[in-house]
C-alpha cells in the first residue's frame, strides 16, 4: 500500500463523531472610524500611516519619504508615482537586493490588525517586497476594511500564486525579548492611505 | 532522564530559572492584552475548537481535496508515512536537482523528523533563518519553546556564539546589534541558496493553498530567491475553507506573542512562475493519534505556544527539561503519545492547574489529557513504580474507612511526637515547603464533641 493510501485508509478507519462547519458570520467588531483604528495599529506594530488626500498628495508624500530615507534607488509599481520620480519601473532597473525603497499598491487593507494584502498581480518581483530596505503600500481608503473576516470574504486568495497580509516592517524578538525592527526583510513600513 | 531530575539542573541555577520564569510571564501578559481587546474572542475560540473538530471528522475527505486543488495550481504533492518516508522525499527532490544549499524556515515537523542532521549527513549546508533557530542551530542545540527557539538564552551568550561564529566584536550583547550582524549573514545565504524549505500553518482544503505566517520575514525571502520551495506539513494542518483562515489567523499571533497578527501571513497557491512547489504531506504517528479518543484534540494544535508561556512548571523548569521536539503542556500529551515508555514522565509534569487549556486558541481540553495519561500510564505500568505502590497503597486506605481512621490517627500521633517523620516520608515534596501543622484532633472527632454540647 502506498504510504499515501495508507494514511487515508488508516483515518477512514477511524469513527470520528461527525460535527457541522461552523458559520462565520457574525458581530464581528467594526470601527466607524477604520482609518484611526489602522493607524493606531500600525503604529504599535512599528509601521506609519500617512493618510492623503488624492495622487498629488500620495506623489508628494512619497517625495517626502524618499528624502527621509535618503533613499536614492526607488522602484515604484504604483502609477503615476514613479514618474514623478524619475525611478526605476516596473522594478526592472535596479536588482531587488539593490533597491532602498520599494512604493507597492495594496488591495485591501485591515484596521484591526494593520494588514495590507499584497498579492503577485501588484509586484513584478515577489522578492521586492522583502529584499528591499524599505517598503511603502499604497491603499485606497474605500478598500480599508475592519476585520479579517470582511477581508476573507472579498478577496479570492486562489486568485494568484502569491498574496500576503503584511502587517508593519520585518521584526523579531528573538534574543530576549527585545524587540528588533528590521530582522531579515524592510526597516520600515508606511502606508498611504488614499482619499 | 526524567522531567523531574533534568528540571532539577535548570533550578540549580536559581537566578536563571527567575529570569527564564519572568521572559515567558511577559509573554503570557502581552497574550492577556491582545485577547481581551478583542470582544469576540470565547466566540473566536469556540469556532475555531467546532472548525478543527469538523476536521478530524473528515479529515481524509479534506486531504484528498487539497491535493487535487494544490495540483491543479502546479504543485506536486507527496505523502510521506513517517519521518524516514519524509527525509527520503525531501532528499531526492534536492538530490535530482543537484541543490547542496537549503534555507529553511521554521518548522517544527521538521525538527520531529531529523531533517537537518539527515540532510547534513549527504553533505547539504542546511541553514536555519528564523534569528532564534539560527542561533541554537550554530549552537547545535534544539529549539526551547516552539515560538521562541532561544528564550533559554542571554543576550551575552548570543553575543559569545556570534562572536565565535560570525566574526562579531568582543562583548557585544546589544540585540539590535546582534540582529543586524545575523540579518548580514543570512542575506548571504538567502541569496546563494538554490532550494528553500519551510513549514506549513494552514493548508485550505478548498483552495489548495498554503499559508505561512513569519515576523521575520524569512518564509518569504526563502521562498521567493530559489527557484524549489519544498513545503513539510502534517496532515493535521488542513482548515476547510479559506473563510476559517480569518478565525485561525485572529487567534494565531495574539495567542503566541501577543500580536493582532505576524508581521507577514502569505498564502501561496502553486509555484511562482517558473519555479517549482512540492508539498509534502506526513504522518508520523499522526493517525495513531487521531485513533485514541481521549488525545484526539490534541491534533487540533496551531503550535502557538500559548500553553508554553503559561504553564507554571514550564516557565520554571525550562524546554529541555521535557527532552521532547516539542515541550510544555502540549509537548507532555504529544510525548507520551509517540513513545509513552520514553515520556511517562511529562504528564506528571503538570500541577492540572488547567491554564494551559484556559488560554488555548483551539481549546484543547490539555490537563483532561495530562490526567487522563497518568492513569494510562498506571494502568500500562509505565509509571514510576513508587508512584505505582504510592497509588496501590493510598487507594487501600480510602476503600477502607476504619483503616483509614486508624492509619490517620497514627499519623497524628507520630506529627506530634516526632515532627520530622511525617517530613521524611513525604521527602520529594517537603524539599523546598513545610507541611502544614497537623491538628491534635481529626475533623470526625471534633465534629462528636460538638454533638455532645
Amino acid at each position: 500500500m502506498s504510504d499515501r493510501a495508507g494514511i487515508l485508509a488508516r483515518l477512514r478507519a477511524v469513527a470520528v463523531e461527525a460535527t457541522p462547519l461552523p458559520e462565520l458570520a457574525g458581530d464581528w467588531t467594526t470601527s466607524t472610524d477604520p482609518a484611526a483604528w489602522f493607524g493606531d495599529v500600525l503604529a504599535s506594530v512599528g509601521g506609519d500611516c500617512r493618510a492623503v488626500a488624492d495622487h498629488r498628495a500620495l506623489a508628494a508624500g512619497v517625495e517626502q519619504l524618499c528624502r527621509k530615507l535618503a533613499a536614492t534607488r526607488v522602484v515604484s509599481e504604483v502609477d503615476g508615482v514613479a514618474g514623478a520620480l524619475g525611478a526605476g519601473e516596473g522594478g526592472g532597473s535596479v536588482a531587488p537586493s539593490e533597491v532602498q525603497l520599494a512604493i507597492v499598491r495594496g488591495e485591501w487593507a485591515v484596521a484591526e490588525n494593520a494588514a495590507v494584502w499584497v498579492s503577485d498581480a501588484m509586484v513584478t518581483e515577489r522578492a521586492t517586497l522583502f529584499l528591499s530596505e524599505h517598503v511603502a503600500l499604497v491603499v485606497d481608503r474605500e478598500r480599508l476594511l475592519s476585520n479579517m473576516h470582511e477581508a476573507y470574504e472579498r478577496i479570492d486568495v486562489a486568485a494568484c500564486r502569491f498574496g500576503a497580509f503584511i502587517s508593519g516592517p520585518s521584526k523579531t524578538a528573538d534574543i530576549e525579548q527585545a524587540l528588533v525592527i528590521g530582522a531579515h526583510g524592510p526597516r520600515s513600513l508606511t502606508v498611504f492611505l488614499v482619499g | 532522564m526524567s522531567h523531574p531530575e533534568l528540571a532539577n539542573r535548570f533550578v540549580e541555577d536559581g537566578e536563571r530559572a527567575q529570569w527564564h520564569d519572568r521572559s515567558l510571564w511577559y509573554v503570557r501578559a502581552k497574550r492577556d492584552r491582545a485577547a481581551h481587546a478583542i470582544p469576540e474572542w470565547e466566540r473566536l475560540r469556540e469556532l475555531a475548537a467546532a472548525i478543527k473538530a469538523n476536521v478530524r471528522a473528515n479529515l481524509a475527505d479534506y486531504l484528498e481535496r487539497f491535493e487535487a486543488e494544490a495540483r491543479k495550481h502546479g504543485a506536486v504533492v507527496h505523502w510521506a508515512e513517517d519521518a524516514a518516508a519524509h527525509n527520503q522525499i525531501v532528499w531526492e527532490i534536492l538530490r535530482s536537482r543537484s541543490v547542496t544549499r537549503v534555507v529553511k524556515s521554521k518548522s517544527m515537523l521538521t525538527e520531529e523528523c531529523g531533517l537537518n542532521p539527515f540532510l547534513e549527513q549527504r553533505g547539504l549546508e542546511v541553514v536555519d533563518t528564523d534569528l532564534g533557530e539560527r542561533i541554537v542551530q550554530l549552537r547545535d542545540e534544539p529549539p526551547s519553546h516552539i515560538v521562541l527557539p532561544a528564550i533559554h538564552l542571554r543576550k551575552e551568550e548570543v553575543g559569545e556564539l556570534f562572536e565565535r561564529e560570525l566574526g562579531t566584536e568582543p562583548g557585544l550583547s546589544d540585540p539590535a546589534r546582534l540582529t543586524e550582524a545575523a540579518r548580514e549573514h543570512l542575506r548571504e545565504k538567502f541569496l546563494a541558496a538554490q532550494a528553500g524549505i519551510t513549514g506549513v500553518n494552514f493548508a485550505v482544503a478548498e483552495t489548495g493553498g498554503i499559508v505561512v505566517c513569519t515576523n521575520e520575514g524569512n518564509a518569504d525571502l526563502g521562498t521567493a530567491l530559489p527557484p524549489l520551495h519544498i513545503a513539510c506539513m502534517g496532515i493535521e494542518k488542513i482548515v476547510p475553507r479559506a473563510a476559517d483562515l480569518a478565525v485561525f489567523t485572529r487567534l494565531l499571533a495574539r495567542s503566541a506573542t501577543g500580536q493582532p497578527i505576524t508581521a507577514y501571513t502569505s498564502h501561496m497557491h502553486g509555484p511562482r512562475a517558473g519555479g517549482e512547489l512540492h508539498i509534502v504531506i506526513v504522518d508520523n504517528g499522526r493517525t495513531g493519534m487521531m485513533a485514541r479518543e481521549s488525545y484526539r484534540q490534541s491534533l487540533g494544535c496551531i503550535r502557538c505556544g500559548a500553553c508554553l508561556n503559561t504553564c507554571p512548571v514550564y516557565r520554571r523548569s525550562g524546554g529541555y527539561s521535557y527532552e521532547a521536539v516539542i515541550p510544555g503542556p502540549i509537548g507532555s500529551t504529544l510525548g507520551p503519545g509517540r513513545d509513552p515508555a520514553r515520556h511517562a514522565s511529562l504528564p506528571y509534569a503538570c500541577t492540572l492547574c488547567g491554564s494551559c487549556a484556559d488560554v488555548c486558541p483551539v481549546k484543547i481540553d490539555l490537563d483532561r489529557q495530562l490526567f487522563h495519561w497518568r492513569s494510562d500510564l498506571v494502568t500500562s505500568g509505565l509509571s514510576s513504580p513508587r508512584k505505582r505502590r504510592a497509588s496501590r497503597l493510598a487507594s487501600l486506605i480510602m476503600r477502607h474507612p476504619r483503616l483509614y481512621r486508624a492509619v490517620a490517627k497514627l499519623a497524628r500521633v507520630v506529627a506530634a511526637r516526632a515532627p520530622g517523620a511525617t517530613s521524611a516520608v513525604l521527602s520529594g515534596w517537603t524539599v523546598s515547603r513545610d507541611l502544614p501543622e497537623i491538628p491534635q484532633r481529626s475533623f470526625r472527632e471534633q465534629l462528636e464533641d460538638l454533638g455532645d454540647e
